[in-house]
């Protein structure tokens, strides 16, 4: 499967990934100045962590092997698809009872900040080319890896 | 090696063609841009920061909201962009005096007597008057924050003095006015984007009366008002047999004595000692725009405008520059490796452009012929040792021969009869349907180097808008054509015939950025003629691919003078509602104008047209019908 | 879909006769099972029993109640599951008899299926208290099953007030869907607070008080002393403990399952609590598997999903151990308050830490000892928890991590697998 590979020692917190993210994920528009930085339905499905040393760490959704989001999804929101290997998320099935939010042992998922009624998941830009916080990565950082 | 496009397909296939890293193949290893940096919501003023404003983060940690933060960073911008013309003229008004004293050349006698009149000095003796005129201009760029300065007043039109004194926005000394910008802008200082705001009008307005207007005026003092004439461009115009200086920058009179040494007999024969046939300027940038502009006078010396800030790189690695000397932007960071790499020395005469490999020479004009003979020594040597290592490449198929350029707020009238009448009964009858000034810079961003200035002026002149052009723009119209006569073809066919008639291209070339000045100076005659205000003209301002501060600072004094200002790429600014709403929208309350942010040059075209419709509608003049939905 | 595997593996009968696997429920163990079984042997025969009628999600039954959803919209199964993963499902059918020594279930219409590997997980039922006239009543419903909420439904639109017993996780969904309802609601629990095998105090008051905001009456720390009927039997009123009547035509009963064994014959497969199986979901008898609620184990979603993969990969021949049996944990959404409960919620003794950090409407407890997380209550923004539940399943030792608690994230065990997937590094 294609999966975003994370090279952290290049990662500089600079938060582009998490703007493509959001850009991508807009309603109002693909671009850059379609994004209101102040609304707070703009949010980014990954997000850059800091460890002890303050170094930074992209946190990205893995679309893992075995996805406990999947596992603990009693809606069957959360499917995996064994030919392309995304884990997907159905916001129609969800019923908002975030055992995925607890269960993802990246701390990669939570809730969406308005209505805390669905879940920020990744879904790989609904098969884009190359998911637009790979594109926005302006190190090198993330790449799209073609996996087994 | 990847590049972007260009609208000059000569020039793309010709950089494509070479092996050196240019600003064209960089572009494409800088597509990836900063967000925040974008929308203008990053502010790094403290160690707090950087705090850049996110829907999750929506204050900086001092509590600054994007509204601040975008306000400051527009500001800054502003006042850099001003500061940088307020140099210009600074030095321009200083040559002046200097010329005065010495009791130098005059060439633009009837320019001066204009000016000494216009600030109500009497002054018998010619020099005492250059003096005098230098002076004004100079004690006012100097004064203090608190005391308004005084050619303001005269140099304004009166309806929009007025205005500007209602609103507050009347510059004190213009140099205190940037430093107190600066300060603004600082940390835990202000907070309010509407005062920030109305500060980069202020700023407007010393960059366009001072930073513009007096810079042209007090030039053609010294170096010759513009007369128009047929001129070639392009990379055509280098001669491999001369010494070729290329000169970049935008403070024309630092190289007035140098050019006109360049052509006494001795320098020729000193050249034709290594055989060359004498010494030539190449020109780039804005400075060789503005020698073009006053080409009448340097027939001799000057081989013409080779291309605009984004060609100087090629230019250098066509092998036939000797020479590079400095005295202002746009001189690139980029032509340092191209410059040692084809062994051209490079000369600074303004620190403010020092480049890390040139050679400083302080430039002040009392000095003006030692340094002159430094340079044409240095551009002997180094024709003597590079030429014979060096392979010269010149696209001699790049360029036009018959481009009309020559084009001022005088000339033109002069070219009119001395009246604005013919064009104003032109614009009444509707056979030209508006003006369009599109000015500024070129980039590489918005879609392609000159791409986006070139696409839209097609649009705005096949439309019957006729468009005016000062700065890179310029240099790129007239490399593409569009400032020939045979432009004529790509018009609308009411402007297609008024252009055959007059044998004048769609698209006026008025020369450098600075020229912005003189096209505002159509603008408000043209007000003047008519008895309306500014803000009623059928004119609009497009800097599509504005570039750099200093086009803010241009766009700033556009927006005071109440024009409509179009821009391809947004200034940083749609990080912040209150700054963008204001200035795309209540601004037509406040002075008139207002910025519009498109990205499309269709839309813009609209755009623009409406705004001219709209204007005629206003005034009563014809508007086709179905033109207006 | 399907990993190709050597026969051998799948322990294909012989003369290349295809496997038979059985089994008995159709919930989150069972299509779980189904689902993994097919996705490693493309061949075998796979059925499945049930007693439900339809495939839905039994954590959503308060959307039926509430009339949020349809019967369809409760399936947790994707679309054409049965087609696309080629099951045969008899559903509504009764299993009657486990014959095990014959490898064969007896159904309640008299078939019987033979298999060569079953899986049990028939999961469980209500459990009605011995309160005096409760099981008697006519009016008093379990919430277990989809026709229970169904029932529920129908009958809280002809009573003016309902009381639920049990403020469990199940007794609380009840509440939520019957809020939809018209009737007046009671709440009834014997412990001091609401949830309180999930929350502490200062959640479960918070709830408390949001419930009570929506109207419903809560009486916690009484026990249901007995259930008032009418001359026909029907339910009137309750009597609490501490001497309250409550009048009510309706009772929901939430106070916990019992598993659903009533088919195995004695002496065969072990029960206890439920059916005993091992870390590869095996019970004492070989080609007998059970997942889920059926054990008597924790009755959580995801330890059900995955003891039905683990019994699948068991069933088809791959040796599997479920190493992932924390399943104290909890996630919750009420009145649009969300809270994560994880472990421990009190402390047991001084010698554990407790942080807390509220703000706003957020309420975060972190209760830890020499460097061990034993439990978290996340109430409000739960962000990012996960990471969390991973530190307290594992017992990871976070002593070395220079860092506020509440911060520490997956960054501070950052480390990239070859196929580019995250791992801990401790």
């Amino acid at each position: 499967m294609n999966r975003i590979k994370v090279n952290r020692d290049l990662c500089m917190a600079c938060l582009n990934c998490v703007l493509g993210c959001m850009i991508e994920h807009n309603e109002k528009g693909k671009g850059i100045y379609d994004l209101d930085l102040e609304d707070i339905s703009n949010e980014g499905r990954n997000h850059i962590g800091l460890d002890k040393n303050k170094c930074p760490t992209p946190i990205i959704c893995r679309h893992c092997e075995e996805p406990e989001c999947m596992y603990t999804c009693m809606s069957g929101a959360m499917t995996k698809d064994r030919d392309t290997g995304m884990v997907a998320y159905d916001e129609k099935k969800c019923s908002s009872c975030f055992m995925c939010v607890m269960a993802c042992p990246y701390g990669v998922l939570k809730a969406d900040a308005v209505d805390r009624k669905v879940v920020l998941k990744c879904n790989m830009c609904n098969g884009r080319e190359i998911p637009r916080c790979v594109e926005n990565c302006p190190t090198g950082c993330l790449e799209l890896g073609e996996e087994e | 090696m990847k590049m972007c496009k260009s609208a000059d397909a000569r020039l793309e296939s010709y950089i494509a063609s070479k092996n050196v890293e240019t600003s064209f193949n960089r572009v494409e290893h800088q597509k990836i841009k900063c967000g925040f940096g974008q929308q203008g919501v990053c502010c790094r003023l403290c160690s707090n920061g950087p705090c850049r404003i996110t829907p999750q983060s929506p204050k900086g940690v001092c509590g600054a909201t994007a509204d601040t933060i975008v306000g400051r960073n527009f500001l800054r911008a502003v006042a850099s962009g001003a500061a940088c013309y307020l140099h210009v003229v600074e030095t321009t008004a200083r040559n002046l005096k200097t010329v005065g004293e010495r009791k130098g050349k005059i060439k633009g006698e009837s320019t001066l007597d204009d000016l000494a009149s216009l600030f109500e000095i009497e002054e018998n003796d010619i020099h005492d008057r250059a003096i005098k005129v230098a002076d004004r201009v100079l004690s006012d760029l100097y004064k203090p924050r608190n005391e308004k300065m005084e050619l303001v007043e005269k140099m304004a039109y009166g309806p929009r003095f007025d205005k500007w004194k209602e609103l507050n926005i009347l510059p004190g000394g213009a140099k205190s006015e940037v430093f107190d910008a600066v300060v603004k802008t600082s940390t835990n200082l202000s907070s309010d984007p509407i005062d920030m705001l109305l500060h980069s009008l202020n700023l407007g307005i010393s960059t366009g009366l001072y930073g513009l207007t007096l810079t042209n005026l007090l030039n053609d003092v010294m170096l010759g008002e513009p007369v128009i004439r047929m001129a070639p461009v392009g990379f055509k115009v280098i001669d491999e047999d001369y010494i070729n200086i290329m000169i970049t920058g935008h403070q024309h009179s630092v190289i007035s004595h140098l050019q006109d040494r360049l052509i006494d007999e001795d320098i020729k024969k000193l050249a034709q000692g290594v055989g060359a046939k004498g010494f030539k300027l190449v020109g780039c940038t804005c400075v060789g725009q503005d020698l073009q502009l006053r080409g009448e006078h340097y027939q001799e010396v000057f081989s013409g405008h080779a291309g605009n800030n984004f060609t100087s790189e090629a230019i250098i690695s066509t092998g036939a520059i000797d020479l590079i000397v400095s005295e202002f932007n746009c001189t690139l960071p980029g032509i340092e490796p191209i410059a040692d790499e084809f062994m051209v020395d490079m000369i600074c005469l303004d620190d403010v452009a020092k480049k890390a490999n040139s050679e400083y020479i302080n430039f002040t004009m009392d000095k003006d012929a030692e340094i002159s003979e430094y340079i044409i020594n240095k551009g002997f040597e180094n024709y003597k040792n590079r030429r014979k290592k060096i392979a010269i490449d010149i696209p001699k198929d790049h360029g036009h021969d018959d481009v009309i350029t020559g084009v001022s707020e005088k000339s033109l009238k002069a070219f009119l009869g001395n009246t604005w009448k013919p064009l104003i009964d032109l614009i009444a009858k509707g056979k030209i349907k508006g003006v369009a000034g599109v000015v500024g810079c070129s980039n590489l961003t918005a879609m392609g180097h000159d791409v986006f200035t070139v696409e839209l002026t097609k649009e705005l002149i096949k439309r019957d808008i006729i468009v005016l052009s000062a700065g890179c723009s310029s240099g790129g119209l007239e490399n593409v054509g569009l400032m020939s006569p045979k432009a004529a073809e790509e018009a609308g066919d009411n402007l297609k015939a008024v252009c055959q008639a007059l044998k004048i291209p769609p698209v006026l070339n008025f020369g450098p950025c600075l020229a912005i000045g003189r096209l505002e100076i159509v603008a408000t005659e043209l007000a003047e003629a008519l008895n309306i205000d500014i803000p009623q003209l059928p004119l609009v301002l497009s800097a599509p691919q504005w570039l750099e501060e200093q086009a803010l600072a241009d766009g700033a004094f556009g927006l005071a003078l109440g024009l409509p200002l179009h821009l391809a790429i947004p200034p940083f600014i749609t990080g912040s509602k209150v700054v963008t709403e204001t200035l795309t929208n209540s601004l037509k309350d406040i002075t008139g104008g207002q910025l519009i942010l498109e990205e499309d040059v269709k839309r813009a075209a609209d755009r623009l047209e409406a705004i001219v419709l709209d204007r005629r509608k206003a005034l009563g003049l014809e508007v086709e019908v179905g033109e207006i939905a | 879909m399907c990993r190709k595997l050597p026969n051998r593996m799948l322990g294909v009968r012989g003369g290349g006769v295809n496997m038979r696997y059985l089994i008995l429920g159709a919930s989150a163990a069972g299509i779980n099972c189904a689902k993994t079984i097919r996705e490693l042997d493309s061949h075998g025969e796979i059925t499945m029993v049930s007693e439900d009628k339809y495939i839905y999600s039994r954590c959503m039954l308060h959307h039926i109640i509430g009339e949020m959803r349809t019967i369809e919209e409760m399936s947790f199964a994707e679309d054409k599951f049965l087609e696309n993963y080629k099951v045969n499902w008899i559903r509504d059918t009764r299993v009657e008899k486990l014959k095990s020594h014959d490898k064969k279930v007896i159904l309640d219409n008299g078939e019987s299926i033979g298999y060569d590997k079953l899986l049990i997980a028939t999961g469980a039922s209500s459990f009605i208290p011995p309160v005096k006239n409760l099981r008697e009543g006519k009016g008093v419903y379990g919430l277990r099953n989809i026709e229970d909420a169904l029932r529920i439904r129908e009958d809280a639109k002809k009573v003016s007030s309902i009381v639920v017993l049990g403020a469990g996780l199940v007794g609380i969904d009840g509440i939520v869907g019957l809020l939809e309802q018209d009737a007046n609601l009671f709440l009834v629990e014997m412990f001091h607070r609401i949830l309180p095998m999930q929350l502490d105090e200062v959640s479960a008051l918070r709830y408390e008080s949001l419930f009570e905001r929506e109207g419903v009456t809560i009486y916690t720390g009484v026990r249901a002393e007995e259930v008032i009927l009418s001359k026909d039997n029907r339910v009137t009123g309750i009597k609490l403990g501490n001497g309250k009547v409550i009048d009510c035509g309706m009772i929901v009963v939430a106070t916990g399952v019992r598993p659903n064994v009533d088919f195995i014959e004695d002496n065969t497969i072990r029960v206890n609590k439920g059916i005993v199986i091992n870390s590869r979901s095996e019970t004492n008898i070989s080609d007998v598997y059970a997942a889920g609620d059926v054990t008597g184990e924790s009755p959580i979603w995801p330890l059900a999903v995955k003891q039905g993969i683990t019994a699948a990969y068991n069933m088809v021949g791959i040796k599997k151990e479920l190493e992932d049996s924390f399943s104290l944990r909890n996630s919750m959404n009420f009145l649009g308050l969300v809270t994560v409960s994880l472990g421990l919620i009190e402390a047991p003794d001084e010698s554990y830490s407790i942080s807390v950090e509220t703000y706003g409407d957020n309420y975060k407890k972190i209760i830890h000892r020499d460097g061990i997380i034993y439990g978290a209550i996340i109430q409000g923004d739960i962000s990012y928890c996960g990471v969390l539940t991973y530190l307290i399943k594992n017992k990871i030792n976070i002593s070395n991590i220079d860092k506020d608690i509440f911060d520490i994230d997956y960054s501070d065990f950052f480390s990239i697998k070859e196929n580019g997937e995250y791992e801990y590094v401790v």
